[in-house]
């Protein structure tokens, strides 16, 4: 590298050292042809004045050269002047030494160069002796490098052209081929394929072919330009499509000496050219065939191109009459206005329009429906040069499924009328699936839908139910009414039953109808309020079956003994027979009395459900005092001990008639006392589940679990023994009722004492009913 | 009227009445006891021979049980029931004599297996007759596997 640079700053120093030299000469001529008038008018000045073109020259020449020139300054000094001036004078001398110093001095300054100066200046060493020399050869040496190097060149440039590349002589032999010719015909090296022909490479078809081209272009002198020929390769087998270019070589004499070869694979571009035209062909049948429209615009939304069944829609032939048209000249200016929004929309955007159902008005007022997709086309670079629609009449499609919407309003309104009704049902209505195992048997049911009465009756909501499992959201293992259900959705027999459900403690009358196979519907009511007041009815029935028997049947038992003994007196007396007279009489006289209280009793009875006083607020305590304060003769005489607790109620209600209560179950808890030897009654007041519980509690006889229900029927006694008619309690328990409260004894039993209780309804109800 | 006493068990709990019925059988000499008991529970301590009726000499068995309906502690149709459901009782005949012609007495009477079933005849004469023939048919008439 280092060399290469001083070789080329010597050849730079020899061009440098012409035109120093070119100078000199240049400044020498100058120098004769001013010396005259120089010396006229500078004097001895001038003498320093022409040793410059000597210096110059010894400087380039060399210590001879540079002598010559002092020399020749000299001379032509003494031949332009020394003629004029006398012979000795003392001009005439200065001109003489004048040439012999300028002499010396170019010797001098000529020395100077040839040791060193040059080199050092220019690199190169000059001295006289080497200088031309070395120029010469130099040059042809930097000529031959310069050849090998273009050579090289030219050959790695061929070598590296995929093109295969030859050389061939006037004989057809190869005299230079490319590395991708080598290689084309398996060859690596040059050297291998010098001198051989198409023969050795080729079939002997193919190197024929190549041969007569070849010597067309020997006869003609002409080139054969980029035409294509097939090529089978000898070590694939396979048919290669070559493009070849074919050009003769002359010699300066215009004689052909051999052909330049370049040829190009191009099979795979064949191969692509063929796809193309191929998927043209496709593309063509499939626009020209296909049942839609396809149209193809620009950016301006002028059609470009388009397929048969656009141009018949356009009841047009010939494509180039609507090419450049838009949809406005076409279809009219409301049609063009929509569709060029959305395309200018759809390219500046990108976004394609997909199935845009559009309509226009034809001239007979026929509205032509289309379905319509739009992409944007898009050029190399990715910009939007246009659309391609595709654009199918579905007019037929339209009227069904406007019949079909108008099928489906219908349907709508339907079912928006079914959806009202089960929405307002007060029945609760539950839509299920049944669920099957893998061998078809029903196992469970899936909850479907609920509508709100079914949400209040059961107190489960729509969005927890629905789409479970009955098993699941009722928790049992068996879904509820399984084998009714299972029944009817499989026979498709509507059944209706009642049930007390345990989960929720309500009956339900639950209708179960089957939609479709494997599914069904039930309807249900709740029925426990109508079962509670079908069973109050049926107690209300029961009792007042009651009471017309007891009515009947103790009414008519004194009438039986007072005719029964007045029957057995006059037999008596007719008989003679006076001794069961008195106590006969007594009978009949008692059953006489009983009646009369009966009579008494039952008004009295029936008094407390149709005469009220009116109702007040009560004051328990104060009535409770009061009552024991009436019955203080008897509990006296009993030696009954009564605690009156404190706390007793404020109620609201019948005065009169809760004091009958109190004395009634005051009297009863004194009656019943038995053999008890320190009778005790407390009235009190206890809560049992925020009721408000008022009892009287006794610690005498006690009453049998046996009869706690029919003590507190009409007529009922216990004990024949004792005295009344057996309405106290049917009393107590009437008056209770009416109040809104119950009624009940508690008692282990004979011995453990009784304790009657009852409550009385909230102040607030029976103050309200009686307002009603 | 063989030398074997006949026993009337009569369940009353009116005592007026149970005079009467006792008056007229012993009028017409039908029974040699006549067993008075006021309540269903005495009925059945009876024929049971419990507690205070636990001497089988002095309380035998009933050849004929007059059976009121309304009766305090134990209804009289719980101690027809009973006494009908009992292999050992089941055969004693007996005849509800009773206050009350409601039809469900009478229905559930026959249902439980009574044997007759009477009203007391309000009118005294009738009363009397019917005592007689009761006697006679149940206690003379009507024959008995015992």
């Amino acid at each position: 590298m280092t060399e290469r640079i001083k070789k080329e700053s010597g050849l730079r120093s020899y061009i440098l050292q012409g035109a120093l030299v070119t100078l000199a000469i240049l400044l020498l001529v100058l120098y004769v042809c001013m010396f005259s008038r120089i010396h006229q008018q500078m004097g001895e000045t001038g003498g320093i004045i022409i040793l410059i073109p000597v210096i110059l020259s010894a400087w380039v020449l060399g210590a001879r050269g540079g002598m010559l020139a002092g020399l020749i300054v000299g001379l032509v000094n003494l031949f332009l002047h020394g003629f004029t001036l006398q012979y000795g004078s003392m001009e005439f001398v200065s001109i003489i030494i004048g040439g012999i110093i300028a002499s010396i001095i170019g010797w001098v300054t000529g020395r100077f160069s040839e040791l060193r100066i040059s080199s050092l200046l220019f690199g190169v060493d000059l001295s006289t002796d080497t200088r031309w020399h070395k120029v010469a050869e130099l040059l042809r040496k930097r000529t031959k490098e310069m050849a090998a190097r273009e050579r090289n060149l030219l050959r790695t440039l061929i070598d590296n052209l995929p093109d295969n590349i030859y050389v061939k002589d006037d004989k057809g032999r190869y005299v230079i081929n490319n590395m991708a010719h080598l290689r084309s015909i398996g060859l690596s090296k040059q050297e291998e394929a010098l001198g051989k022909t198409s023969f050795d490479f080729f079939s002997d078809l193919l190197a024929k072919k190549f041969t007569s081209d070849e010597q067309a272009v020997f006869e003609t002198g002409e080139a054969l330009l980029n035409y294509e020929e097939e090529v089978l390769d000898a070590k694939t087998g396979k048919l290669h499509w070559h493009l070849t270019t074919k050009v003769p070589i002359k010699d300066n004499h215009g004689k052909i000496i051999g052909i330049v070869g370049v040829s190009r694979d191009i099979t795979e571009r064949k191969k692509i050219e063929e796809a193309l035209k191929n998927e043209k062909a496709f593309l063509d049948a499939l626009m020209d065939n296909i049942p839609d429209s396809i149209f193809f615009k620009d950016r301006q939304c002028r059609l470009l191109r388009m397929n048969r069944k656009e141009m018949q829609d356009l009841n047009v032939d010939d494509m180039s009459q609507i090419v450049g048209k838009t949809d406005a000249d076409l279809w009219g200016e409301e049609f063009g206005r929509k569709t060029f929004t959305d395309e200018q929309r759809l390219m500046e955007s990108g976004e394609p329009i997909i199935g845009l159902v559009e309509s226009r008005k034809l001239e007979d007022g026929q509205t032509n429906w289309t379905w319509t997709t739009k992409v944007p086309l898009r050029d190399d670079n990715g910009q939007i040069v246009g659309l391609v629609g595709i654009s199918r009449g579905i007019n037929d499609l339209m009227k069904a499924q406007q019949e079909r919407e108008k099928l489906l309003t219908n349907l709508s309104d339907s079912e928006h009328k079914f959806r009202t009704l089960f929405e307002n049902l007060t029945e609760g209505v539950a839509l299920h699936e049944m669920i099957y195992d893998e061998n078809g048997k029903a196992v469970d049911y899936r909850i479907l839908d609920i509508n709100p009465s079914y949400e209040k009756h059961t107190g489960l909501l729509h969005k927890k139910a629905k789409g479970l499992l009955a098993s699941v959201l009722y928790g049992t293992a068996t879904p509820p009414y399984f084998e009714e259900f299972e029944r009817v959705a499989r026979t498709g027999v509507p059944y209706t039953f009642e049930t007390y459900f345990l989960p929720l403690e309500r009956h339900f009358r639950i209708g179960v109808v089957s939609p479709k196979q494997g599914t069904f519907a039930t309807v249900f009511e709740d029925i426990t309020e109508r079962r509670q007041k079908q069973k109050e009815l049926q107690d209300k029935n029961a009792e007042l079956e009651r009471f017309t028997y007891t009515v009947s049947h103790d009414l008519k038992s004194p009438l039986i003994t007072i005719k029964g003994f007045a029957g057995a007196l006059l037999h008596d007396v007719i008989a003679g027979r006076y001794q069961r007279l008195e106590s006969d009489l007594r009978r009949i006289a008692d059953a006489a009395d009983k009646m009369g209280g009966l009579l008494g009793n039952l008004l009295e009875l029936s008094r407390i459900g149709r005469i009220m006083n009116p109702p007040s607020d009560v004051n328990l305590s104060e009535l409770t005092q009061e009552v024991v304060g009436l019955l203080a003769g008897t509990i006296t005489e009993h030696e009954v001990e009564v605690v009156i607790q404190p706390g007793l109620p404020m109620v609201y209600g019948d005065q009169r008639r809760l004091a009958q209560v109190l004395q009634n179950l005051i009297e009863n808890a004194v009656k019943f006392m038995g053999n008890q030897t320190n009778p005790h009654i407390e009235i009190g007041t206890r809560k049992d589940h925020e009721e408000q519980v008022i009892y009287v509690q006794d610690n005498g006889i006690g009453v049998d679990p046996r009869y706690h229900k029919t003590v507190f029927g009409l007529f009922n006694k216990l004990d024949t023994g004792t005295h009344g008619t057996g309405i106290g309690l049917a009393l107590v328990h009437r008056i209770v009722e009416i109040h809104g409260g119950r009624v009940w004894v508690e008692s282990q039993g004979k011995g453990f004492g009784a304790t009657f209780c009852f409550t009385l309804s909230s102040n607030h109800s029976m103050r309200k009913e009686h307002e009603q | 009227m063989i030398g074997k006493p006949l026993t009337i068990l009569l369940v009353e709990d009116n005592p007026d009445h149970a005079e009467l019925v006792k008056r007229n059988l012993e009028e017409f000499q039908v029974a040699n006891h006549i067993f008075h008991v006021e309540d269903g529970e005495a009925a059945l301590d009876y024929v049971y021979r419990r507690s205070t009726y636990s001497d089988q000499k002095k309380f035998s068995r009933p050849d004929l049980i007059l059976l009121d309906l309304r009766l305090p502690r134990i209804d009289g149709l719980e101690v027809l029931k009973q006494i009908k459901r009992d292999l050992t009782l089941q055969a004693i005949p007996v005849v509800v004599l009773t206050t009350s012609d409601a039809e469900k007495d009478l229905a559930q009477a026959y249902e439980y297996h009574a044997n007759s079933y009477v009203t007391k005849p309000v009118n005294f004469e009738n009363f009397s007759r019917l005592l007689r023939d009761l006697g006679y048919y149940w206690l003379a008439w009507n024959k008995r596997p015992w």
